[in-house]
C-alpha cells in the first residue's frame, strides 16, 4: 500500500503529464513549506514579485509590452500596477489556489504551450477567458482594490464614457463586464474583430438554456448534423432564432424554423416571410435534405412573385454561443450604426427603409465604413429588424421620417 | 540754416504735422466704418477739413462729399447706411466695390496678397513698423499706406536734411500709392454705391495726394520744372 | 493741376484748425520679432507642407506666412492644372472677409424686405454679434414655429479634411439646438441612387467597381455610355489620387493595337473620346432608352440573349418582354427602324451595335449625366436590363458600372480603414436643447432638389420612392458646404421662391450667390487655414494624409469648429460640443481610432507624431476584383439587395406605386421639352447640356481668376456649339452669345467646336450667376447654365433633378454687354466686348 503510494508520489515527480505533474511546483513548495512555514511564506513573497511573474520571457515579451502602452502603466498620476495587483487576489488563501492554477501557466511556458508568440498568441484566448472568468467570479476584486465607483467623478470623464459609467455604477457593476482589453491585447475572437462582441461572448457563456426556451446566437456560428460536431452542415447568422431542444456539456441541438425561397437550392433560410434577414445558410448538399429539411407551408410573395416555403431543421451547435434576448446585440448594433454611418451624412432612421431595402442601402454604403464583415451583416440584420416592416411609428411607418441629411454630391 | 529750396525748418515742422494729420483722417475713413457716434459730427460738416481742402483748390471735391454726407441727414439710422456703403466698396468681393488694396489695382491678374503685398511687408519690417494685430487685413491696404505717409510726415517733421526726407517721402508717394491710385479711384467711381460719400472721398484723396506729391516734389528736387499732371 | 508752394502751405495751416478725429493708430512698433519657427524649406519639395483638396494632394512652399507656391504631392503621377487655382482660392478676391448681415435685415430681421436678397447691401459686424443673431434666430424659429420651419439644408461637395468636414459640424452643432428639416439624396445621383436598389440592389453609383486591371486583360468591348472620365476623374470626394489615369493610358494602348474597342455612346465628341480615341456613337440627346429598347430586341429577335443567366439571376423578363414586342402599353414594336427615327441611330448601326455586344465581353460604363433628366431612372434601368440580357454580369470585364468615372473607382482598396469624420450627430443619451419633434404633419426629410418646391407649393403633398411627403414650409435655411445658387435649377423661379425665407445663413469662404442671397454670412477659413486629416484616394485607400495648416486664418474668418463652438456657448453645451478636444485632438483622434482597426487588420501605422511630421502614411495596394462576382458565383447565398435577392427586369414593388412616370418596368416616354424632332423643338432647337466642368469642381475654383483665363471667353463662361448652329446665326469664336428659353436668359461665350454636332450647345455648371439685378428675369452676365433649366423632379419616384431636360435658343449679342458681375472688379467692356482699360 505505502510502496503504491510512494510509486505513484515519485511518478508524480518524474513523469509529470499536463494534468497532474503541473503540481510539482506547487506541490514541492508546500512540501518544502510543511518543514518551514517561513519558507513558504518566501516562496509566495518571491512568487508574487513582477520579477518572478517576468521572468519567464513570454511574459516580458508579450505581456509587459503590452502593459506599458496602457494607462495602468504609465498615467498622470504615476500610480502603477504590477502583474501581481490584478492577476494576483490580495487575500492570502486566494492567492495560493491562484497559485496552484497558475502554476499550469508557468507548467506550459516551460513545457512550450506557449513557449513561442505565435503559440502564446493562439493560446491567448484560453488564458484571457480564465482570467475573466476569474474576475467575473469574484467580481472584479482586484479591480476593485483600487478603484472604486463611490470615488469616481463621472463629471471629469468624457461625455461618451459618462452615459456608460453612470449606468455601470447604478448596477455596480463588474469592471471586467466591459473593460475586457484595458491591459492587454484581446485575443483574436476568431473572426470578431469588434471588442463589442466580446460583452456578447461573456452573456452567452453565462447563458443557462433551457429546453424549449427561444434563443438568439451572438455571433455568426458553423451548425452540425451531429452531436460531436464533427458533420457540418451549414452556419447560423447573429441574432438567429432557435428553439432549445436538448444542450449537453458541449453541444446543444436547437430547431430551427425559418422561411426559404422555393429556387435554386432554397439553401438561405430566412427569419420571416417575404423579408431577406437571413437567419441561416445551409449548404448545397443538405438544403433539398427531405430527411433533415422539412417543408411546412408554401406561398407565393406578392412583392416579388417567387414561393417561399415555411421549413424546420434540427441542427446540433456549440454551447455558450446563445443569448435569451437580441436586445443586447441590436444595442451594440445600433452604437455601430450611429457611429459609423453619420461619416459623411445623417444616417436614415431605422424604419425610414422597409426590411427589403435595407441590404441595398447598407450594401451600397458599407464599403465607406471600416466595420468587419461580422459587425456588418450584425448592423444589417439590425437595421432590417428594426425597419418599416416592424417598427410602427408615431407616423404610422413612413419611412420619410427619418432624418437624412446627405453629405454625398 | 535756411533750405536750399527756400523752406524754413519751422515751416516744415508745421507743414509736416499738418499733412500727418490730414493723411491720417483719409486713413480712419478708410480703416473702417464712421462708427455711429461720430458720424453727426460728419453730417453737420465739421468733421473734415472743408478749409483746408477747398483753399488747395478742391472746392468742387469738396461740395461733392458735404453733399454725399447730406444724403444721409433725416435717414433712419444713417450710420447703418453709410456701413453698408462701405461694406459694398471695401469688404465685400471685387464685384461691386473698389478694393482698397495695391494688389488688386497693380495691373495682371486682381488677387490679394500680391507682390505689392509683400513689398509693403518688406518695407514695414525694414522701417520697423507692424499692423495693430486687430486690423487683420493685407499690409497693402490704402488705409496701411496712408498711416505711413502720416507717420513718415510726422516722424521727419524734425529732419536736419529736408530734401532727404522729402525723397524720402516722394519715393513712397511715387512708388507705394501713385502707382495705383488712379485705378482704385475709377474703380469707385464705377462702384455706384447708394451714397455718393466714398466715391467723392476717393476723388479728394487722389487729388491731395497729387498735390502733396507735386509739394514734396519740388523740395526733393529743387529747380525741376513741376508737372502739370 | 499745379499748385504753387505758398498756397499749399497756406491750405494746410487751415487744418490745423480742423476738429479732425484721427483713429486708432494703425501702426505700432514692431516688437523684437520671433522669427516663424517653420523649417526652412528649399527647393526640396518633401520639405514643404502636405496638404490636400478634391483636385488632388499638394506639396504647398510657405515662406513667411505666405503660400508662395503650390506642387503636386510626389505620389500623384497625373496630377490636375485644378490645384494650381488653390493660390488664388486662398489671396483671392471673393474672399468673406467679416460677419455681415443684410442691412434691411439687420433693421428688420424676419420682417425685413426679401426682395432686396441680392443687393449686395450688407454691414459688417464683429463675431460675437454676428453669433448671437444667428442664435436668436434659431430661439425664435424653435419657439414661434417648430423644427419644420428651419431647414438644414443638404451638404455637397464642401472640402476634403475629415475633422473639420463642415457640413458635419453645422448638422450636430444646430440639432444639439432643435430638430429642423433634412434632405434625402443628391444633386449628383439623385435618380440612379433611388431606382438601382430595386434592379440591382444597391445604389451602385457610389459602388467600387470591378478593377481596372481585371477590365484590360478581360474585356474585348468599353462602352463608355454619356460618360467623360477622363475629364471627371482630376476630383475626388476625398483628396484624388489620380490613380485611375494610369489604367485610362494602358487602355488607350490596347485600342490603338485593336486589342480592346471602345466605343462612346454620347451626343458629343467628349474628352475621353478624344484622349481615347474611341469610337463615337451620336445618339440624340435624351433618347438613350429608345436605343437601348432597339438593342434588347436586337438581341431577343436574333436570339442573342443569354437565357440560362436570366433563369437563373432575374426575374421580371416575361413581364417585360410584351412591352418590347408591342403587346402592351404604347403597342408599339420597339424595333431598330422605330428607335432610329427617335434616336437618330441608324437601324443596321443598332442592330450591328447590339450583335457586337452579345459576341464579346463587354464592359458597359454609365456616366451620372444621363440620369440628371427627366425619367433619368429609365436609363440606368434600361441599362441594367441590357446587362442582363447580355449575362455577363459578374464576370471579369462584363456587366454594368455606373461608377467608373468617379474617384477612381476600379483602382482596387488597399482594404485599409480610413479616418473617421467629427461626429455629426449628438453625443448617445443627449437631446436637442429644444426637444421638439413635433413636425406638424410635414415631412421631416424632403428630396433634396424639391426644397425650392417646398417654398413655392408650401405644404404640398409629393410621391417619393413609394410614400407621400408633404413639404414644410420653411422659413429659416442654413447653408454650407454647398452653393444653392449653382447647383439648383431654374435661378428666376428659385429667386422668386427665397422671398418666402425670413432668414438665410449661409457660411463659406467664398462669396458665392448664396452668400450674396443670404441674411448672415459668416466667413469660414479655406482648408489651407487650418490643421486636419484626410483619406487619401476614396476608393483604393491608398493612404491617409496630414493637412497641415498652412497660414493662419486669414482676415476673420474661422474654422468652422470654432463657429459652431462659438454657437454652442450661447446655450452652455460647448464642452458638449467639442467633448473637450481642441483641433490636433480630434485629428489624433480619428488617426488612432483607424489604427486600432488597420493594426489589427496587419496594416501597421506609425504612432501620430510621426505620421503628421511625415505628412501621409501609405497602404498597399489592393487586389483586383470582379464586380457582382459573389452574386454570380452564389446568387442565394450572396443575394442581391433587391425586393427579391435577383435582378428585377420587372419591379412588382415600383409597379405597386402606382406611378405613370415610373412604372414596373422601363418604358421609352416623350420628355416635357426635347430637341432633335422633340416636344418644344420648334421654338427652341438646341438641346443645353450643363455636364460637371473640366477645370472646375462644380463651382468651387470658377472664383479663380487665373484658371478662369484658361476656358473663359470676353471673361463670360463658355458655351460650346457646332460649327453649323453658329453659321446660322452668324456667330463666330469668340462672340458673346445670348442664350434663352422662357425661364431666363444669360451672356456666354461662344466657343465654336468640331465635338459638337448640329442641336446640341453645352454650358459646363458650377459657372457663377452674375445678374444684372436682384429683379426676376435678370440677365446674368457670366453664364450660368441653371438660369435656362427646367426644376421639375425626374419622376415620381425620385423627384431628382433634371437639369439634362433643357431646350434654349441663342442668338449673337448686340450692343453693349453689361459687365460681369459675378467676381473680379465691374468691367466695362467696348461694343465689342473687349474690356476698357481704365486709366486715370
Amino acid at each position: 500500500m505505502i510502496r503504491k503510494t510512494l510509486r505513484a508520489t515519485r511518478d508524480l515527480f518524474l513523469k509529470p503529464s499536463v494534468s497532474i505533474g503541473l503540481g510539482i511546483l506547487v506541490t514541492g513548495g508546500f512540501i518544502a513549506g510543511a518543514v518551514s512555514w517561513q519558507g513558504f511564506n518566501t516562496a509566495m513573497e518571491q512568487t508574487n514579485k513582477e520579477e518572478f511573474c517576468l521572468s519567464c520571457h513570454t511574459m516580458r515579451d508579450n505581456m509587459l509590452p503590452e502593459l506599458q502602452k496602457t494607462v495602468h502603466w504609465s498615467n498622470r498620476s504615476g500610480v502603477r500596477a504590477e502583474c501581481q495587483d490584478c492577476h494576483v487576489p490580495h487575500e492570502f488563501t486566494d492567492k495560493i489556489a491562484r497559485k496552484m492554477q497558475a502554476s499550469r501557466e508557468v507548467w506550459g511556458q516551460i513545457v512550450g504551450t506557449i513557449g513561442t508568440r505565435e503559440k502564446f498568441e493562439e493560446h491567448r484566448i484560453v488564458l484571457a477567458r480564465r482570467e475573466w472568468a476569474r474576475m467575473e467570479a469574484n467580481d472584479s476584486r482586484e479591480c476593485r482594490n483600487c478603484h472604486d465607483y463611490g470615488d469616481m467623478d463621472i463629471n471629469l470623464m468624457r461625455p461618451t464614457s459618462q452615459v456608460a459609467m453612470r449606468a455601470a455604477a447604478e448596477r455596480d457593476e463588474s469592471c471586467i463586464s466591459c473593460h475586457k482589453g484595458i491591459a492587454h491585447h484581446l485575443p483574436d475572437l476568431k473572426g470578431s474583430h469588434n471588442p463589442a462582441f466580446d460583452t456578447l461572448v461573456s452573456a452567452a457563456s453565462s447563458t443557462r438554456v433551457q429546453a424549449d426556451g427561444a434563443y438568439y446566437a451572438v455571433l455568426p456560428h458553423k451548425i452540425y448534423a451531429d452531436p460531436g460536431l464533427t458533420q457540418e452542415i451549414g452556419s447560423l447568422e447573429v441574432a438567429a432564432k432557435v428553439r432549445m431542444l436538448e444542450s449537453n456539456a458541449d453541444a446543444q441541438r436547437v430547431e430551427l424554423d425559418l422561411w426559404r425561397k422555393n429556387k435554386g437550392f432554397g439553401r438561405v433560410w430566412y427569419s420571416n416571410f417575404g423579408l431577406n434577414i437571413t437567419s441561416a445558410i445551409l449548404s448545397k448538399e443538405v438544403s433539398r435534405d427531405e430527411t433533415l429539411v422539412s417543408v411546412l407551408d408554401t406561398r407565393e410573395d406578392p412583392a416579388t412573385g417567387l414561393e417561399w416555403q415555411n421549413v424546420k431543421a434540427e441542427v446540433w451547435m456549440p454551447t455558450d454561443s446563445l443569448i435569451d434576448s437580441p436586445e443586447e446585440i441590436w444595442e451594440i448594433a445600433r452604437a455601430s450604426y450611429n457611429q459609423q454611418c453619420s461619416t459623411c451624412h445623417r444616417q436614415p432612421e431605422e424604419a425610414h427603409f422597409g426590411a427589403n431595402s435595407w441590404p441595398a442601402q447598407f450594401g451600397g454604403m458599407v464599403g465607406f465604413t471600416s466595420m468587419d464583415d461580422d459587425t456588418a451583416k450584425m448592423v444589417l440584420k439590425y437595421l432590417q429588424k428594426h425597419s418599416s416592416d416592424f417598427i410602427e411609428t408615431a407616423h404610422g411607418g413612413d419611412p420619410t421620417k427619418g432624418v437624412i441629411q446627405s453629405a454625398r454630391p | 540754416m535756411p533750405d536750399p529750396a527756400g523752406l524754413s525748418a519751422r515751416d516744415w515742422a508745421e507743414v509736416s504735422q499738418q499733412r500727418a494729420r490730414l493723411y491720417d483722417w483719409f486713413a480712419t475713413l478708410y480703416a473702417a466704418e464712421i462708427p455711429e457716434a461720430r458720424l453727426p459730427a460728419y453730417l453737420a460738416g465739421e468733421a473734415s477739413p472743408v478749409a483746408a481742402l477747398s483753399a488747395l483748390g478742391l472746392g468742387t471735391e469738396v461740395a461733392r462729399l458735404q453733399a454725399g454726407f447730406a444724403a444721409l441727414r433725416g435717414l433712419d439710422q444713417p450710420h447703418l447706411e453709410l456701413a453698408a456703403d462701405f461694406a459694398q466698396m471695401f469688404l465685400l468681393d471685387a464685384k461691386a466695390g473698389a478694393l482698397p488694396y495695391a494688389s488688386v489695382h497693380d495691373g495682371g491678374e486682381a488677387r490679394l496678397y500680391g507682390p505689392a503685398e509683400a513689398r509693403m511687408q518688406a518695407f514695414l519690417a525694414r522701417a520697423s513698423l507692424a499692423v495693430q494685430e486687430e486690423f487683420r487685413e493685407p499690409a497693402d491696404h490704402l488705409a496701411v499706406h496712408l498711416a505711413v505717409m502720416a507717420r513718415l510726415a510726422q516722424d521727419q517733421a524734425q529732419a536736419a536734411d529736408i530734401a532727404g526726407a522729402a525723397r524720402d517721402q516722394l519715393a513712397f508717394l511715387d512708388e507705394a500709392l501713385l502707382t495705383w491710385l488712379p485705378k482704385f479711384h475709377a474703380a469707385s467711381e464705377q462702384a455706384r454705391p447708394r451714397y455718393d460719400i466714398y466715391p467723392a472721398l476717393a476723388g479728394l484723396l487722389i487729388a491731395v495726394v497729387k498735390l502733396d506729391a507735386q509739394f514734396i516734389r519740388e523740395l526733393a528736387e529743387p529747380g525741376v520744372a513741376v508737372d502739370a499732371s | 493741376m499745379t499748385l504753387p508752394r505758398r498756397d499749399f502751405l497756406k491750405a494746410m495751416a487751415a487744418v490745423s484748425g480742423a476738429a479732425l478725429v484721427g483713429g486708432p493708430g494703425l501702426l505700432t512698433a514692431r516688437s523684437a520679432q520671433a522669427q516663424s519657427t517653420s523649417v526652412e524649406m528649399t527647393d526640396d519639395i518633401t520639405t514643404w507642407k502636405v496638404s490636400g483638396s478634391h483636385f488632388g494632394a499638394i506639396r504647398a512652399k510657405v515662406v513667411g506666412d505666405r503660400v508662395v507656391e503650390v506642387k503636386p504631392f510626389e505620389f500623384d503621377k497625373h496630377p490636375t492644372e485644378m490645384i494650381e487655382g488653390i493660390p488664388g482660392l486662398i489671396y483671392g478676391p471673393s474672399r468673406i472677409r467679416y460677419p455681415m448681415v443684410r442691412l434691411d435685415w439687420y433693421k428688420n430681421r424676419h420682417k425685413s424686405d426679401t426682395s432686396q436678397r441680392g443687393d449686395n447691401r450688407f454691414v459688417r459686424v464683429g463675431w460675437d454679434e454676428a453669433i448671437d443673431l444667428f442664435y436668436e434666430e434659431l430661439e425664435r424659429v424653435q419657439k414661434d414655429y417648430g423644427p419644420w420651419a428651419l431647414h438644414t439644408a443638404g451638404v455637397g461637395w464642401r472640402s476634403v479634411g475629415q475633422m473639420h468636414s463642415c457640413g458635419n459640424h453645422m448638422v450636430r452643432a444646430v440639432g444639439m439646438h432643435g430638430r429642423s428639416v433634412g434632405t434625402i439624396g443628391d444633386y449628383s445621383t439623385g435618380a440612379g441612387q433611388v431606382i438601382l436598389p430595386y434592379i440591382l440592389g444597391s445604389t451602385e453609383v457610389y459602388s467600387q467597381g470591378t478593377s481596372w486591371e481585371v477590365i484590360l486583360e478581360e474585356s474585348k468591348l468599353v462602352v463608355f455610355w454619356a460618360n467623360d472620365p477622363i475629364k471627371n476623374l482630376q476630383v475626388g470626394w476625398n483628396t484624388e489620387t489620380h490613380e485611375a489615369y494610369a489604367y485610362y493610358a494602358q487602355l488607350k494602348d490596347k485600342i490603338a493595337s485593336g486589342e480592346i474597342r471602345a466605343i462612346c455612346v454620347d451626343p458629343v465628341r467628349s474628352k475621353t473620346l478624344n484622349y481615347l480615341e474611341a469610337e463615337h456613337q451620336y445618339i440624340n440627346p435624351m433618347t438613350d432608352v429608345a436605343l437601348m429598347l432597339a438593342m434588347a430586341h436586337v438581341l431577343v429577335s436574333e436570339d442573342l440573349y443569354d437565357k440560362e443567366f436570366i433563369e437563373t439571376y432575374a426575374l421580371g423578363f416575361d413581364r417585360f418582354l410584351p412591352y418590347l414586342q408591342g403587346e402592351t402599353e404604347d403597342m408599339v414594336e420597339k424595333t431598330p427602324e422605330w428607335a432610329e427615327a427617335i434616336c437618330g441611330v441608324p437601324a443596321d448601326q443598332i442592330r450591328e451595335l447590339a450583335r457586337l455586344m452579345a459576341a464579346n465581353r463587354t464592359q458597359l460604363v454609365f456616366g451620372w449625366a444621363v440620369q440628371r433628366q427627366q425619367h433619368g431612372e429609365q436609363p440606368y434601368w434600361m441599362g441594367a436590363i441590357l446587362a442582363t440580357l447580355l449575362g455577363q454580369i459578374g464576370l471579369p470585364g462584363g456587366g454594368i458600372s455606373y461608377s467608373h468615372h468617379y474617384s477612381s473607382v476600379g483602382v482596387s482598396s488597399s482594404g485599409a480603414a480610413m479616418p473617421g469624420s467629427f461626429p455629426l450627430n449628438l453625443d448617445p443619451g443627449r437631446f436637442p436643447k429644444h426637444d421638439n419633434d413635433n413636425f406638424q404633419g410635414y415631412s421631416n426629410v424632403i428630396p433634396i432638389s424639391r426644397a425650392i418646391d417646398a417654398l413655392v407649393e408650401p405644404g404640398k403633398e409629393i410621391d417619393f420612392n413609394g410614400h407621400k411627403v408633404r413639404l414644410p414650409p420653411y422659413r429659416m435655411g442654413i447653408f454650407t458646404g454647398h452653393n444653392q445658387w449653382h447647383r439648383h435649377q431654374d435661378r428666376n423661379r428659385m429667386k422668386k421662391a427665397y422671398r418666402r425665407l425670413e432668414t438665410v445663413v449661409a457660411i463659406d469662404y467664398n462669396w458665392t450667390a448664396t452668400c450674396r442671397f443670404a441674411d448672415i454670412v459668416l466667413p469660414a477659413c479655406t482648408p489651407f487655414e487650418r490643421n486636419d486629416i484626410d483619406a487619401y484616394g476614396s476608393y483604393s485607400n491608398r493612404g491617409i494624409l496630414a493637412m497641415h495648416k498652412l497660414i493662419d486664418p486669414m482676415y476673420n474668418s474661422k474654422p468652422d469648429f470654432e463657429i459652431f463652438s462659438a454657437l454652442c456657448r450661447r446655450f452652455n453645451r460647448e464642452a458638449e460640443y467639442t467633448r473637450g478636444m481642441n483641433e490636433m485632438q480630434w485629428i489624433e483622434f480619428l488617426y488612432n481610432e483607424c489604427a486600432v482597426t488597420n493594426v489589427r487588420n496587419e496594416m501597421p501605422m506609425p504612432p501620430f507624431d510621426e505620421f503628421w511630421q511625415k505628412g501621409f502614411h501609405l497602404f498597399p495596394e489592393g487586389k483586383p476584383w470582379v464586380r457582382h462576382a459573389s452574386f454570380r458565383d452564389d446568387p442565394e447565398v450572396n443575394a442581391l439587395g433587391t425586393p427579391s435577392g435577383f435582378i428585377e427586369i420587372f419591379s412588382r414593388k415600383i409597379e405597386s406605386f402606382g406611378y405613370d412616370d415610373c412604372k414596373g418596368h422601363p418604358i421609352w416616354m416623350e420628355k416635357a421639352e426635347r430637341s432633335h424632332g422633340g416636344p418644344g423643338s420648334d421654338r427652341f432647337p438646341l438641346w443645353l447640356q450643363s455636364v460637371h466642368p473640366n477645370k472646375r469642381l462644380h463651382s468651387q475654383l470658377c472664383e479663380s481668376e487665373p484658371l478662369r483665363a484658361t476656358y473663359a471667353i470676353q471673361g463670360r463662361e463658355p458655351i460650346y456649339m457646332s460649327p453649323e448652329d453658329a453659321a446660322a446665326r452668324g456667330i463666330e469664336h469668340g462672340d458673346l452669345v445670348r442664350a434663352f428659353n422662357d425661364r431666363g436668359q444669360l451672356i456666354a461665350g461662344a466657343h465654336v467646336s468640331d465635338n459638337f454636332p448640329p442641336g446640341i450647345v453645352r454650358i459646363e455648371e458650377g459657372a457663377w450667376y452674375g445678374p444684372t439685378g436682384p429683379e426676376i428675369g435678370a440677365l446674368d452676365t457670366y453664364g450660368d447654365p441653371n438660369t435656362l433649366t427646367l426644376d421639375i423632379g425626374t419622376s415620381s419616384l425620385a423627384q431628382a433633378p433634371s437639369a439634362n431636360t433643357c431646350i434654349v435658343e441663342m442668338e449673337k449679342f448686340l450692343g453693349e454687354a453689361p459687365p460681369v458681375t459675378s467676381f473680379g472688379g465691374p468691367q466695362e467692356v467696348d461694343p465689342d466686348g473687349n474690356p476698357i482699360e481704365t486709366d486715370a
